[in-house]
């Protein structure tokens, strides 16, 4: 039985490897054919492995497949518990909606099997990644994310400004890989073992005295995947890929990596007090930052970039304060509402002819009917607005926040903050897409072709429903994660009517943030009352700029550092070094002809080498006790 | 005569390899000389005279179940788990290296079988090497293999190279068995001590520090003649003049051949003979394996052949392995993986060096393998594999060898060593690495003529190439064979 968890795993990579062989002799619709159809098999399959899950009440299936090295044992191995369950329905169920989207989009790129290509061996590293029982190999799908994500951002790589973006979300993400490299060898110094299994019971006996440490290192290698505050800024340059890339890894599935990592290590987290207010404080911070920045962007994507950031904080939030499944549970509406408005997205940059200023637009409603309702509903749902996805995710943060008490309150009243300029940002961009009038003439614009629409509607009927899988009076994803977080103190729904009355005030900030936007933005409210905001011109460009923090880290971190190198390399390597290699090389020039002498290749001198080293050897040998004393 | 034949342990399963290559050999002799014998009827009997070789090794399997460590003839002979190890490693690398040898004997003409028994009657040599128990038989196993070799590395005598290889491995390695019988003679007059377990149990008994000095010295020149058998500096010189100059469809054989034997038979003297006095001899092994390793480093660097580049690796290699046998039993254990995994990737590299180079050639100038991969993407995919695993490139067999070496060596608190050991595996990337780039990526300024291969080489290089994957990924049964090998010593 086990070994279907590898079926699912491998499908994709088998897809990938057999469209890679033999991609010369595929036109588009046998690509499609086969791909969508690998996509389609390893959905059901794991629909199937989720269903055998639940019917055993979510009891952890693991599968050893062999051991690697005997002494420290690493292997291997494989392990589906409600956790990766969720994930793995929700990489493969999103994989197989955006593939078909893709092959609509992507139809006519001269590289359309690549980027099918590309598209499953992403889908493969994530499986990889969620579906691990040990650190190693989930080190592996970590590594192999980064690369794929990596691959599809500069699919476009003609684009200089894609092959930039691609480099720096690489090297962005490398620094967060560097911490969990340096966590990998301290667990495996202090545990003598990868398995999630091992290191949680030991943990639980007695914690090791450097637990922060690996915890906080693991933590770094989150925010660099998860882009989090300060490695954040590649997120935004990585909308360069195409958009239903965009949309399954840098919104729905690979961003979310480092919750995925934190929540899966929680028994360790709990008794690291020190990282989870790192990680409430930067998950906070981030979700201000992201949300305020998104506030004044006018290209269509990168809104939903640094929303997507924003709502990543939300999920760190959740962490930090101990709600792992409220973290989990947003995570699963987040991807199909923001995957949702992606694609979205991608469906008006495909009909706009590849224009993507939102200031631009305006009016595309009465065109694009369908579109507008969806990504309605997405926004909607982001806002949280009940009976939404959105809303049953973020209440249950705000909420699981408020209950912790004490210094927590400061905690909720900021991530209400960010929540209601979530629905301000958001309100701004559906209005200003599908709402304003248009400026521009837009006669030529379509209703997105069937392959896209369909979609659409299939992932706009999921952000309404999905709230419900985990609403306080079902809680339905608690009973999927009972087994992965038994060992661990998980902070609930406070009681009583505070739910209510919190509840009630998240949607009051979800609607005034809404409203909000359509006054400023299409009644145009304040220059109705001819009332004029002090600094508002220095307020929008700190927005635009993300508060300069860019800006800054360019500065700081490529060209000082750059200057700083140039002034080293030409006193080090100029005099130094050239002069050492030079000196090496001539003295190796001068010496030539005496080392010549030593290989002559004349057997009489080879004799006397022989001899003159057995001796000097045995000299050495007589000399040992000596030198010992 | 039964009880005759008890008495002095006659038992001709124990020496059963060795029996059947000699038998072999001279099947193939008669049938050169007296009757006109096909080369298809030649090359069956060769090859089913290896098969049975490697079929008297699992005999003796059977023997080694029911007797246990014994030794036969009179304590001449001796069979324990080197013994086996070091005949399966054996008849392996013959069986390896049968097509290369086959198809360049064949280019000899009138000189084919007489090459093949060449061959043969070394690898027959080596065995009674590694079975022998007195250090005569020793001497004597050492002498038949080698200077088989001697005469293999000349045997094309229309190359003046491969004349003077054969002349100056002949003339070196004669000094060196001068040097080694020397050292035994010394051995038995000092102590009267004529054999392996002779020692193991002499010096316990008179205790360590009773030990003449005569006794040590004489055990450091049978060291020092096993050690220019493995090209260990300062006794490589001979190592890349005969690489270079011997026909390249033997080097494989050659350079593997002689390393493992000597290597079984240093193991065997450190951890059986010699093991309560190992901490005389651990500055002179220290010296051997620091200087092994900077001269391979340093010369392997400026080489533009590559035959004496794989030698100079060789030199390094050597050096690897001989820092895991002298640091205790584990350490020996990680050596015989690693000299195991060392050897596959030097029959598959030769190998595909013969397939490129033509057999006969001495020469083998990098520049050969610039558009191997136009010309011929599965060769340059096995030598990119076998390069990288001599490299020690994680995945293949080259890393798990030197990882679990330098763990050994980390434990046995050598710091310094792991610290000399690191460096030459970074150094050795540039020139591990520059080949491969040759061969793979560097555009060749004329076309490439087209290589076509056989389907026994295609079937070799695939094993070969399995093989170094397969226990870079699944290591566990050779590391357990491995410790099988010295468990009993722990």
């Amino acid at each position: 039985m086990e070994y279907i968890l590898l079926v699912v795993v491998f499908i994709p990579l088998m897809v990938s490897i057999f469209l890679n062989s033999i991609s010369t002799l595929l036109d588009e619709r046998l690509t499609t054919f086969i791909t969508i159809n690998g996509a389609l098999l390893s959905f059901s399959i794991s629909l199937f492995m989720f269903g055998f899950l639940l019917l055993d009440k979510f009891k952890p299936i693991s599968l050893k497949l062999y051991t690697w090295f005997p002494d420290p044992e690493i292997m291997f191995e494989f392990l589906l518990d409600g956790l990766s369950g969720t994930m793995m329905l929700l990489v493969t169920g999103l994989g197989l909606v955006i593939q078909i989207f893709s092959t609509s989009y992507m139809s006519g790129d001269p590289r359309y099997v690549k980027y099918f290509v590309y598209f499953n061996f992403f889908v493969f590293s994530m499986l990889l990644l969620v579906m691990s029982a040990n650190f190693l190999v989930m080190f592996f799908g970590w590594e192999l994310v980064g690369l794929s994500s990596y691959l599809l951002i500069s699919f476009w790589s003609e684009k200089k400004k894609a092959a930039k973006a691609g480099n720096k979300a690489f090297v962005l993400n490398r620094i967060g890989d560097f911490g969990f490299l340096i966590a990998l060898m301290m667990i495996l110094n202090t545990y003598d073992t990868f398995s999630f299994k091992k290191v949680f019971a030991t943990t639980l006996i007695n914690q090791p005295e450097n637990l922060d440490l690996i915890v906080v290192f693991l933590m770094i290698g989150a925010f660099g995947k998860s882009a989090q505050f300060p490695l954040f800024s590649w997120l935004p340059d990585a909308m360069e890929g195409p958009t239903p890339a965009s949309a399954l890894i840098h919104a729905a599935t690979m961003v979310t990596a480092g919750v995925f990592m934190l929540v899966r290590i929680s028994p360790l987290l709990q008794f690291s007090e020190l990282s989870s207010i790192l990680i409430i404080s930067i998950g906070l911070l981030t979700a201000l930052i992201s949300a305020f920045a998104a506030i004044n962007q006018d290209d269509i994507k990168k809104v939903l970039a640094y929303s997507t950031i924003s709502q990543l904080g939300f999920m760190f939030i959740a962490i930090g304060a101990g709600a792992y499944v409220a973290a989990i549970f947003h995570l699963v509406t987040h991807a199909f509402f923001k995957a949702l408005l992606f694609l979205g997205a991608g469906a008006v940059i495909h009909e706009m002819h590849h224009e993507q200023n939102i200031q631009k637009m305006g009016g595309l409603k009465k065109k694009m009917p369908m579109t507008a309702a969806m990504m309605g509903i997405g926004t909607l749902a982001i806002s949280g607005i009940p009976p939404l996805a959105g809303f049953w995710s973020k209440d249950e943060i705000l909420a699981s926040t408020f209950a912790n008490g004490g210094i927590y309150y400061v905690f909720w009243a900021l991530s209400l903050l960010a929540a209601f300029m979530t629905a301000f940002y958001m309100g701004r961009h559906w209005l200003l897409i599908f709402h304003k009038e248009p400026i521009n003439k837009i006669d030529d614009v379509h209703e997105a072709p069937k392959m896209m629409t369909r979609p659409l509607l299939l992932l706009g009927i999921f952000s309404i429903f999905i709230g419900f899988i985990n609403t306080p009076f079902f809680h339905g994803l608690e009973k999927v994660l009972h087994y992965t977080l038994l060992d661990v103190e998980v902070t609930h729904l406070p009681e009583g009517i505070a739910v209510v009355i919190l509840a009630l005030i998240s949607i009051g900030a979800g609607f005034t943030g809404l409203g909000l936007a359509y006054l400023v933005y299409i009644i145009d409210i304040f220059s109705y009352f001819k009332f004029e905001i002090p600094f508002i011109k220095e307020v929008k460009g700190l927005s635009s700029n993300v508060l300069y923090l860019n800006k800054v880290g360019h500065t700081l971190f490529v060209q000082i550092p750059k200057s700083l190198v140039r002034k080293v390399a030409v006193v080090i390597d100029g005099l130094v070094i050239d002069g050492f290699v030079n000196g090496v090389s001539s003295f190796f020039y001068k010496s030539s002809k005496i080392v010549s002498v030593t290989q002559s290749g004349f057997v009489r001198n080879y004799v006397v080498y022989f001899g003159l080293f057995l001796l000097l050897l045995i000299s050495l040998f007589i000399a040992t006790p000596l030198i010992a004393l | 005569m039964s009880t005759i034949s008890e008495a002095i342990g006659f038992n001709l399963i124990v020496i059963g390899p060795t029996l059947v290559l000699v038998a072999t050999a001279l099947v193939l002799l008669f049938c050169t000389i007296t009757i006109e014998t096909s080369e298809f009827l030649k090359k069956t009997i060769t090859f089913g005279g290896i098969l049975l070789t490697i079929f008297s090794v699992f005999l003796k399997f059977g023997l080694f179940l029911t007797d246990g460590i014994s030794s036969y003839f009179t304590e001449k002979i001796l069979l324990d788990e080197f013994s086996l190890f070091g005949n399966v490693l054996i008849s392996l690398i013959l069986l390896f290296n049968f097509s290369p040898i086959w198809n360049t004997s064949n280019q000899l003409k009138d000189k084919t079988t007489e090459a093949i028994i060449l061959a043969l009657m070394s690898a027959s040599g080596f065995m009674l090497m590694v079975d022998s128990e007195s250090f005569m038989m020793l001497f004597i196993g050492l002498e038949i293999g080698s200077i088989s070799l001697y005469a293999l590395a000349g045997i094309n005598r229309g190359d003046l190279l491969s004349n003077e290889a054969a002349l100056k491995y002949f003339l070196l390695g004669s000094l060196a068995s001068c040097v080694l019988v020397y050292g035994v003679a010394l051995a038995y007059i000092s102590l009267s001590i004529s054999g392996f377990y002779d020692t193991a149990i002499a010096i316990p008994y008179i205790g360590a520090e009773n030990v003449p000095l005569t006794t040590f010295i004489g055990f450091l020149f049978i060291i020092v003649g096993l050690l220019f058998k493995v090209a260990a500096a300062p006794f490589q010189s001979w190592a890349p003049d005969v690489y270079q100059g011997s026909p390249t469809g033997y080097v494989g054989y050659m350079a593997s051949v002689a390393k493992v034997a000597s290597f079984l038979v240093i193991a065997r003297l450190c951890i059986v003979s010699l093991r309560y006095v190992m901490d005389n001899f651990e500055l002179f092994f220290l010296a051997v394996v620091i200087i092994s390793i900077f001269v391979g480093s340093f010369f392997a660097t400026v080489q533009s052949d590559m035959k004496r580049l794989i030698a100079y690796s060789g030199v390094i290699q050597s050096g690897f392995i001989l820092s895991g046998i002298v640091s205790g039993v584990n350490g020996t254990s990680a050596s015989l993986f690693y000299i195991t995994a060392y050897t596959i990737q030097l029959i598959g590299i030769f190998t595909i060096f013969t397939i490129i180079s033509g057999k006969l050639s001495s020469d083998f100038s990098i520049e050969n393998l610039s558009g191997l991969f136009v010309e011929n993407k599965f060769l340059t995919i096995c030598f990119s594999i076998f390069m990288l695993g001599l490299a020690g490139i994680p995945l293949t067999s080259g890393f798990i060898s030197k990882f679990i070496l330098i763990t050994n060596l980390w434990s046995y608190e050598s710091y310094a060593l792991v610290v000399i050991l690191m460096l030459s595996t970074v150094a050795g990337f540039y020139f591990y690495l520059r080949p491969i780039w040759v061969a793979a990526i560097d555009k060749p300024e004329t076309p490439v003529e087209r290589i076509t291969l056989k389907r026994s080489q295609i079937l070799s290089l695939s094993a070969l190439s399995f093989a170094t994957i397969y226990f870079g990924l699944l290591p566990n049964s050779l590391i357990n064979i491995s410790r099988w090998v010295i468990q009993n010593y722990l």
